[in-house]
């Protein structure tokens, strides 16, 4: 690129994920101490849907790992593991560990001030008694969001400790469209090359290369 | 309680200046109540306290009497109308002190009454997140019982009926649609025991024709007659909101407009578009008058004459619009025959897809 060249920005890029395909890729994951009435319907929508009723040594590898698109997080009950603040403790936690990753906050408590940050979740909030027409809808929004290039390009800065638009986002984001404009073989390795030549990072941890997967899903469906 | 009804001595809200209230112990002097009265000498000096570097200090006033701030809940407070000992040495000081003996207190009790106010706060605050804890509680397993029972007759209804819910079984359909208007009203029940609530972000951007029509569907289980108007012609503006509070402005204009309105009378719901904005307007023919005063989005204030309406939902409602950048109002209309009528507007800033 010579240097006079205008840089290149995730926003030039048109992409949208058909419903369909985001409802047939996507893995979500309801952590919740009860059995969600909301599961069966889920299911029956066409979602891949687990249920974990809290996030301990056997399964918190599959949230640092990125094996959820969506999470739907309850309040009470869960999260112990990480705090005092039960399901609050571990919205945080996942908000450092998989930036990525939408979550929604699922609950019908009232909750006092000092919790209210647990209303501010990426994907919004679902009451316990929401009907299944509006869980479904806000649902398939999550994941829209979770499909979207920018929440994924927040992850994947975020993941990197890169700060928004600075100007290793403005390099990393022209190394990403000119790659995807290329439409290479291996596109994903490519990218992975770049980052580091640009000395953002020295080794593509493993967390990195599943976010990267999933702009590269969005960018070229592959 | 919000005020500090129980202090000792008088006291004066430093955020709403008035002549200072008596304390239980001691009654504000005729002294006092004079001078305030008199000029603005009094306001000035409460206005100077808030200046102070070390709010811990007496601070003498210019008539010889002596304030001291404490604080209570959120507010800023001045313990007033007392003469200390040791004396502050001011000029007037030692006349009032020889007119007023009842007044005199020693600076040590003075500390202790606001040790007692940060102490009965202390508790009060304890007891208030117990009550709200236990309230809490019962509130989620109520909420809980009425998702379970919503989710199952939804689900009978869309077996029956995929495309239209409302041509299921009747009885089905008016199981799902109560217990939605149910679900409406723990939110606002909700709100009213967090108002913290209404300061959380805008977090989603929605159709508001959306979130106003869900509404009216639900509530047309309560009268059929309620119609939406508008340009609906590829016409979905999209607003930011905040999807915790936003179904509060709908639900609560509605739910009115059917308590107050003429029984069996139409409800229109009418959109209508300008370049940023949507504005929403819902009106009705009254039972009564339509003059109403502005003071109907004040907390706990009453418009019905029977026992029905608490007075708290079109002040949840004013607070949720706020909240939304935006503002809720009203005007008295004439409809045909001379009924008379309320109209209440709300305009949504649009957003760009």
């Amino acid at each position: 690129m010579s240097f006079w060249e205008k840089k290149k920005k995730i926003s030039d890029l048109v992409i949208k994920p058909s419903r369909d395909i985001i409802i047939k890729r996507s893995r979500i994951l309801i952590v919740d101490d009860e059995d969600p009435v909301i599961i069966q319907s889920m299911k029956g929508a066409g979602f891949a849907v687990d249920h974990f009723r809290d996030i301990g040594d056997d399964n918190i590898k599959k949230i640092d790992n990125y094996l959820y698109d969506l999470i739907i997080l309850d309040f009470g009950g869960v999260g112990s593991k990480f705090g005092e603040d039960e399901g609050l403790s571990l919205l945080k936690y996942i908000k450092r560990v998989a930036p990525a990753t939408v979550i929604i906050t699922y609950t019908s408590k009232s909750l006092s001030a000092k919790y209210s940050e647990f209303y501010q979740a990426n994907g919004g909030v679902l009451g316990k008694d929401a009907g299944i027409t509006e869980s479904l809808e806000k649902i398939e929004k999550a994941l829209e969001k979770a499909y979207s290039i920018d929440t994924i390009w927040l992850g994947l800065l975020c993941t990197l400790n890169i700060d928004k638009d600075t100007d290793k986002d403005l390099k990393l984001q022209d190394a990403f469209v000119r790659t995807v404009e290329n439409k290479g073989q291996d596109a994903k390795s490519e990218f992975m090359r770049k980052i580091v030549k640009l000395g953002i990072t020295k080794t593509i941890e493993k967390g990195v290369e599943i976010v990267i997967s999933k702009l590269f899903f969005c960018a070229l469906g592959v | 309680m919000e005020s500090l009804l129980l202090s000792p001595l008088p006291f004066v809200n430093l955020s709403d200046i008035k002549l200072p209230s008596d304390g239980f112990f001691l009654p504000l002097s005729r002294t006092c109540q004079q001078l305030y009265r008199k000029d603005d000498t009094c306001k000035n000096h409460y206005l100077n306290l808030l200046q102070k570097k070390s709010q811990a200090e007496l601070c003498a006033c210019p008539h010889g009497f002596s304030s001291r701030i404490c604080y209570y809940r959120d507010d800023t407070y001045a313990l007033t109308g007392f003469i200390p000992f040791p004396r502050a040495g001011t000029p007037k000081e030692r006349s009032v002190a020889k007119k007023e003996k009842k007044y005199k207190l020693s600076e040590d009790a003075v500390n202790k009454v606001v040790t007692q106010i940060s102490e009965v706060q202390k508790y009060l605050n304890k007891l208030e997140d117990n009550a709200l804890r236990n309230y809490s509680n019962a509130l989620h397993e109520i909420r809980k019982l009425n998702g379970t029972i919503k989710q199952t007759a939804e689900k009978i209804c869309l077996e029956e009926s995929p495309d239209n819910l409302d041509n299921a079984n009747p009885n089905i359909v008016t199981i799902y649609k109560s217990s939605e208007i149910m679900s409406k009203q723990f939110d606002i029940i909700e709100i009213l025991a967090n108002e913290k609530l209404i300061e959380l972000p805008l977090n989603s951007s929605v159709e508001i024709y959306k979130i106003f029509d869900m509404c009216v569907r639900i509530l047309k289980q309560k009268r059929k007659n309620i119609v939406i108007t508008g340009p609906f012609q590829g016409y979905r503006p999209l607003v930011r909101v905040c999807d915790k509070t936003i179904s509060i402005i709908p639900t609560v204009l509605l739910t009115n407009a059917i308590k107050y309105s003429i029984t069996d009378s139409q409800i229109n719901v009418c959109f209508e578009d300008s370049n940023n904005t949507c504005k929403v307007s819902i009106s009705n023919m009254c039972k009564e008058v339509n003059d109403l005063p502005n003071s109907i989005y004040t907390k706990g204030k009453r418009i019905a004459k029977d026992n029905d309406g608490s007075g708290y939902g079109l002040y949840i409602a004013q607070r949720v619009a706020e909240q939304h950048q935006t503002m809720i109002s009203h005007t008295g209309i004439i409809g045909k025959n001379g009924v008379p009528g309320v109209r209440f507007e709300i305009k949504f800033k649009k957003i760009d897809e």
